[in-house]
């Protein structure tokens, strides 16, 4: 699953899967403004078939806090 | 490759990034935005020079604040007049049906009900194709109900940013948007060639044993009937059908004429080359007797062997796939007929009549509008109301940090010093709430202004959602009128150049601001603010 993860990210941020780790954040990368991050939601609910909360999705700000969110 | 454009009035933004990767796509700045883009002659879309536009519309915003069907005939009537003001004979157009999303009208009401209200977009999408040999329709309907509303439209998305659509969906249209330019680029398909046995009939027909073949009213017989049935449409529609099959003629033609479940019958070939000769022979022959190049022929035969022997002898014919399940055999003629026969530009007779159409008074009127962006824009009763930036320091927060579009130096803070430029005396913040009559857009636009001994505009940023309506020129213009009131005469600026705020790089030589220092990389300006124009904007005073 986290792999899963991982290539969604690095798909949708259009970086190395190699760059994507757990501290990668959204204030750090230029790429993953909003849009972005409602794409990568959205297609992790749809492929992994999970809820992350609408108020949760609001919240991450790290790939740790998506792993988290999803193992809830 | 083809210049192409989306404009939706909700956020495609995930249906555009990906086409980016396949075509060249018109990025849009900000989304909602149809007749911002399309009604303004010096807008970006008409910068880019689009060939085609697509404009794929979600009814449930159009009629979000109505509450009957008199209101939302008037919307959608009130939509096409407006399109039909911008339509530019050398662009193409392919504007959706629609499929409203969610079943909420139809609460406590008999008359709001969904069908009803796609029928009203459908009859005037209908009409304008009828009346322009340059629009047709983008199936966005079939696509929704192929997957079904629940895996077609996601809430979660839409309350966040606006999207509609899932990932399914997206790619679904991604699709549907690819097949479209795919017909543009085709020469049209003008004869079908079928082969009999296995492909119009099930089995074999062997001597005198005419109704041997599966063609009935159930099981796989119904399969072929139905397949007949699509075919003889198709017939109907202006297309040629033709047999090449390997049989003995008399006992096929008897077939033909004598099976009483047969759809097809006899006439409705213009060529039966029922014989054993090798089927691109026939095919060839049948070319030269009606006279029509090969490029415009389709060949369907379940049998690999004689596909691949076409293809390879005569490429010019397209030589689709026989489907493997023979429950899908219906719905691959259907494919077939989608693909290569469905009439995207219109014959001779049609473009006739639409010239005649042309010519009659309707034309007149339609010339003497011009394109009417002013009355779009007052019509929108749009409200700029400036508020106490401390107060809203989270939302400027995010702004200022994510907003990259319509962001002059994509300058970012951290809160902390967000918070030391609200309360900062040689600092002024202005912070906008922005609504119209669609509702309340929030607060979408920040200006930072540094106060030394010059005045000089450090952030201006709009979010996307308003872009395009000249809000941003109320906006300056109320920086500029404050400023002047302060004692400053003059103003400087800045724009910085990043990969992604190309759409407002000339934004303040529009504003009347004189370069004073240009690289590749920034510019530096300045407005005298007692001499400056006024500026065009259509905002309601409150």
């Amino acid at each position: 699953m986290r792999e899963q993860i991982f290539e969604i990210i690095a798909r949708i941020l259009e970086m190395d899967i190699k760059a994507v780790n757990e501290k990668l954040s959204i204030e750090s990368t230029e790429k993953w403004d909003s849009l972005a991050h409602l794409m990568i939601i959205g297609e992790i609910e749809e492929k992994l078939k999970v809820n992350i909360p609408l108020e949760t999705v609001l919240e991450l700000s790290t790939v740790q806090d998506l792993l988290d969110a999803i193992q809830k | 490759m083809q210049k192409i454009a989306l404009l939706s009035n909700v956020n495609m933004e995930p249906v555009i990034q990906n086409i980016t990767k396949k075509h060249n796509i018109f990025k849009t700045t900000g989304y909602g935005n149809v007749f911002e883009e399309m009604a303004n002659k010096n807008s970006q879309l008409y910068k880019y020079n689009p060939e085609v536009i697509y404009i794929i519309i979600d009814i449930k915003e159009i009629c979000i604040n109505c509450e009957s069907i008199e209101q939302i005939h008037l919307e959608v009537s009130n939509w096409f007049s407006l399109f039909r003001k911008c339509i530019n004979s050398h662009i193409v157009y392919f504007i959706s049906d629609v499929d409203f999303r969610s079943y909420d009208m139809e609460i406590g009401t008999d008359d709001l009900d969904t069908l009803v209200i796609e029928q009203i977009w459908k009859k005037e999408l209908k009409n304008v194709i009828n009346d322009f040999t340059n629009i047709h329709q983008f199936s966005y309907k079939k696509q929704v109900e192929k997957i079904g509303k629940d895996n077609f439209y996601t809430n979660k998305l839409w309350y966040l940013g606006r999207i509609i659509h899932t990932n399914l969906a997206k790619d679904s249209l991604i699709k549907e948007i690819d097949n479209c330019l795919q017909l543009l680029k085709e020469t049209q398909k003008k004869v079908l060639i079928l082969d009999l046995d296995n492909t119009i009939w099930g089995g074999i027909i062997g001597e005198g044993e005419y109704n041997n073949i599966e063609l009935s009213d159930e099981k796989i017989g119904l399969i072929y009937k139905d397949l007949q049935r699509i075919i003889r449409r198709i017939k109907n529609t202006g297309i040629l059908l033709a047999i090449v099959s390997k049989n003995n003629y008399e006992d096929a033609i008897s077939v033909i004429r004598t099976n009483q479940h047969m759809i097809l019958k006899e006439d409705d070939f213009i060529a039966k080359k029922i014989n054993w000769i090798q089927k691109d022979i026939n095919i060839l022959e049948i070319s030269k007797e009606i006279n029509l190049g090969l490029d415009s022929f389709v060949f369907f035969d379940d049998n690999p062997a004689e596909r691949e022997l076409v293809k390879n002898s005569l490429p010019d014919v397209t030589v689709p796939e026989f489907p493997n399940r023979i429950e899908l055999l219906p719905k691959a003629m259907e494919e077939v007929y989608t693909k290569y026969f469905k009439k995207l530009t219109f014959t001779n007779e049609d473009k006739e009549r639409s010239l005649q159409y042309l010519a009659n008074s309707k034309r007149l009127e339609l010339q003497k509008k011009t394109m009417d962006f002013t009355s779009y824009l007052t019509g929108l009763h749009i409200t700029v109301k400036p508020v106490e930036p401390f107060l809203n320091r989270q939302r400027l927060f995010q702004l200022i940090n994510k907003t990259n579009q319509f962001n002059l130096t994509t300058q970012r803070y951290t809160m902390v010093e967000l918070e030391e430029i609200i309360q900062a005396p040689n600092k002024k913040i202005y912070a906008f709430e922005i609504s119209d009559k669609f509702g309340n857009n929030g607060i979408t636009a920040v200006v930072i202004v540094n106060l030394l001994n010059q005045a000089f505009i450090d952030t201006f940023i709009l979010s996307c959602r308003i872009m395009g309506k000249f809000i941003e020129n109320y906006i300056i213009d109320f920086v500029e009128k404050d400023l002047l009131k302060d004692g400053y005469q003059i103003l400087f600026s800045k724009y910085i150049k990043t990969s992604k705020n190309k759409p407002v790089e000339d934004f303040y030589d529009r504003m009347g601001y004189q370069i004073i220092e240009a690289t590749e990389d920034y510019k530096i300006y300045r407005i005298s603010l007692e001499t400056k124009l006024d500026r065009e904007y259509y905002i309601k005073r409150s």
